[in-house]
């Protein structure tokens, strides 16, 4: 069972390039923001107790709850005592413009907190 | 930042690869090659590129600074189930290449092996899950592009290799009668 050296290296390199050219490509666009994924890998179990469908498994198994940042690392941080950016009732658009940093959730069903709560 | 971006961008590479390998071992187990040695070279150097895309992955997650996942996470102490359903995909991809290990190494039979290789199908589909469910872009366009080709394909290849079997095996006339 043998694979011809040939086949291996344009195998790995295309995906390699595929990895680096979507990595890039994220990277640059407005989608690439902390904010939507905390709800699912960063979940304080203090949140439990904020509201409604803020708890401890908020976000997790609905894709369309995945974002409730406005891109305010420190909204989501477990050690933030801040629970209004966890609030689901926060679905204005942040006033602020998106950028690589503080960007919205790549999906425009999400709500979006204001920000600021840092 | 751009741990982030590789985390997800890994993620997408590796369920890319592996639904490759789910369909290019369907296609090889149907049959589809001859010889099968190179297909089966194929199909095991798609899942060395899916490890290394699961390992970029789990990497740029544990040492990003604002995911917080942490080693914990792997052994099923995430903070949600989905996260927990991306720990379980992780040891399966895992165990799927070491049981082929042990079989080489006749640590494990054969048959043991066939009926360990079948996790590949839950393997494939606890990692759909898993992006599905608590990915960031899985309400993004090319993200449901890459969701649904995935489903297309693997589904279509077993529904091929399910109805190819039965006809090519009864219907065969056999060299004798032939003439």
């Amino acid at each position: 069972m043998t694979t011809s050296l040939r086949t291996k290296l344009a195998t790995g390199t295309a995906a390699f390039a595929s990895l680096a050219a979507l990595t890039l490509a994220i990277d640059s666009t407005a989608s690439g923001s902390h904010g939507s994924a905390a709800p699912t890998t960063a979940l304080p179990a203090s949140t439990g107790s904020s509201s409604g469908s803020t708890g401890s498994d908020q976000g997790s198994l609905d894709p369309n709850s995945g974002s409730s940042s406005s891109g305010d690392d420190r909204s989501l941080d477990p050690s933030s005592g801040d629970d209004g950016s966890l609030d689901p009732s926060f679905d204005e658009p942040s006033s602020q413009a998106p950028s690589q940093d503080q960007a919205p959730s790549v999906d425009p069903g999400f709500g979006q907190p204001s920000s600021g709560t840092s | 930042m751009l741990l982030w971006s590789l985390a997800r961008a890994s993620a997408f590479i590796a369920f890319g690869a592996y639904s490759g390998v789910v369909v290019w071992g369907i296609l090889v187990a149907g049959k589809a090659f001859r010889p099968a040695a190179p297909a089966v070279a194929f199909h095991r150097l798609l899942g060395s590129i899916g490890m290394i895309a699961v390992a970029t992955h789990v990497l740029a997650l544990l040492f990003d600074s604002y995911a917080h996942v942490t080693v914990g996470s792997l052994f099923g102490l995430g903070p949600s189930f989905s996260v927990t359903l991306g720990a379980i995909a992780f040891w399966l991809a895992i165990g799927l290449p070491l049981s082929f290990r042990l079989r080489q190494a006749k640590f494990i039979s054969y048959r043991v092996w066939r009926k360990i290789h079948w996790a590949g199908y839950a393997t494939w589909f606890v990692m759909l899950l898993h992006g599905f469910f608590n990915g960031t872009d899985t309400g993004s366009p090319y993200a449901a592009g890459l969701y649904a080709g995935s489903v297309a394909l693997v589904g279509t290849a077993v529904l091929w290799r399910h109805f190819d079997d039965e006809p090519a095996t009864s219907a065969r006339p056999s060299p004798a009668r032939a003439d």
